[in-house]
């Protein structure tokens, strides 16, 4: 085991999303939001810049959308754990596609923050392991 | 709690692995058949016909049904029943992992039935809708989902009443819409005023009230469109019904579609819907 703690991007294009999942984050000491971008471009960016252990990831963005973001990071940063959280999560077509891409997980809103958490407790066992 | 798709609720449940789900769809894409191929298989079109087909795909991005109709390939009701055909034949996710063997065929049934219960408040029977929304697959959804999320999302306890063609756009500040594209799609709209919105957006952002501005009302009653347009997709895509959502606009139209007031419990509402 070790110290180091899981580092997540968030990305959404709603502030609203990105300020209830950052409080979500917060009440885990073990997690550090490490930034957030507001489209799929901006994502893959900066997954290159800050090499964060997860990416939690709308898909209906404007400009490059998260399952374009999701194709390019896995492309790019093989390592990258990424899981896609958004409104058309439940539609199995777009849940299909994400883990084809290399999701790790599909969560599906309005947000459930016990999902959430747990999601996050064990992307952290996994990554102090 | 909330729609979802079969595989999510599996891996919530710990009962498969992201890994085992990847394998799964990778053997459902190998024994699903295209549109393309069932029409070929049914002496719809020829061998030759679909190739010319998918070599246009290759310049147009659309999918073969649609191609293939205006192409003058395959009729409208052709392709209807292809449609309908590839949906009841397909391999589902649960039979694929109990083929492959990660889960048992016993243990696919109990999960099937809690899955359906999970899913119950969100399948709809026999709604009334207004006549020009009659038809519309994503409508009655809507309708239906609404008060639920609305009130999982921000407590808030709403009775709506029977929609009514617009006569005039509602004197509400907040205004937001999202289309959801389809045949036909459907445009949705939540018009609130502030005390309304403002207890919305801070719900569905866990912040402060006092500290949103009219950016973050805006972005917050947007979102929860996101959330119901989402869900109301979901559900018409286990009929066969796929649609595509763009984002939030703040420039609302009110012409021509339906208008449904809102009795709330917090502040005044009002949901207007448009076939598109």
């Amino acid at each position: 085991m070790s110290d180091k703690k899981l580092t997540v991007l968030i990305v959404d294009d709603s502030r609203t999303v990105l300020a209830q999942i950052e409080s979500v984050v917060a009440a885990n000491e073990t997690v550090e939001v490490v930034g957030t971008a507001r489209n799929g471009a901006e994502a893959v960016r900066q997954v290159s810049q800050l090499r964060p252990d997860l990416v939690l990831m709308d898909i209906v963005m404007p400009d490059v959308d998260g399952l374009a973001a999701l194709r390019l990071i896995q492309s790019n940063n093989p390592e990258t754990r990424v899981a896609m959280l958004s409104s058309v999560g439940a539609m199995a077509s777009k849940a299909e596609e994400a883990f084809r891409l290399g999701a790790i997980q599909v969560l599906s809103k309005p947000i459930d923050e016990e999902i959430l958490g747990a999601l996050l407790a064990q992307e952290c066992e996994r990554a102090q392991s | 709690m909330g729609v979802k798709f079969f595989g999510q609720y599996l891996i919530e449940r710990g009962e498969v692995t992201a890994e085992q789900v990847r394998a799964a769809l990778n053997l459902m894409d190998a024994e699903n058949r295209s549109i393309g191929e069932l029409a070929v298989e049914g002496r719809l079109i020829s061998k030759a016909d679909a190739d010319k087909v998918n070599a246009e795909q290759r310049h147009r991005d659309m999918p073969f049904a649609e191609l293939a109709g205006e192409m003058g390939l395959l009729s409208e009701e052709q392709i209807d029943n292809l449609v309908q055909l590839q949906w009841r034949t397909r391999l589902r996710v649960g039979q694929a992992l109990v083929r492959l063997g990660y889960l048992g065929k016993i243990r696919l049934e109990e999960l099937l039935v809690s899955y359906e219960e999970e899913q119950a408040p969100y399948r709809i029977e026999n709604l009334a809708l207004p006549a020009g929304l009659e038809g519309n697959p994503l409508a009655p959804f809507a309708i239906d989902l609404f008060p639920n999320l609305l009130m999982r999302v921000a407590r808030i306890a709403t009775r709506m009443g029977s929609g009514e063609p617009i006569a005039e756009p509602p004197s509400l500040p907040v205004q937001v819409s999202v289309s959801v594209s389809g045949a036909p799609g459907l445009l949705i709209c939540l018009a609130g005023d502030e005390e309304f919105s403002r207890h919305l957006a801070a719900k569905a952002s866990g912040l402060d009230p006092e500290s949103l501005d009219m950016e973050m009302l805006l972005d917050g009653v947007g979102e929860f469109l996101n959330v119901l347009a989402g869900n109301a997709m979901a559900m018409a895509e286990r009929n066969g019904i796929t649609t595509e959502l763009e984002p939030p606009q703040t420039e609302v139209c009110f012409e021509s579609g339906f208008l449904f007031e809102l009795a709330v419990n917090i502040g005044n509402a009002a949901l207007f819907l448009k076939s598109i």
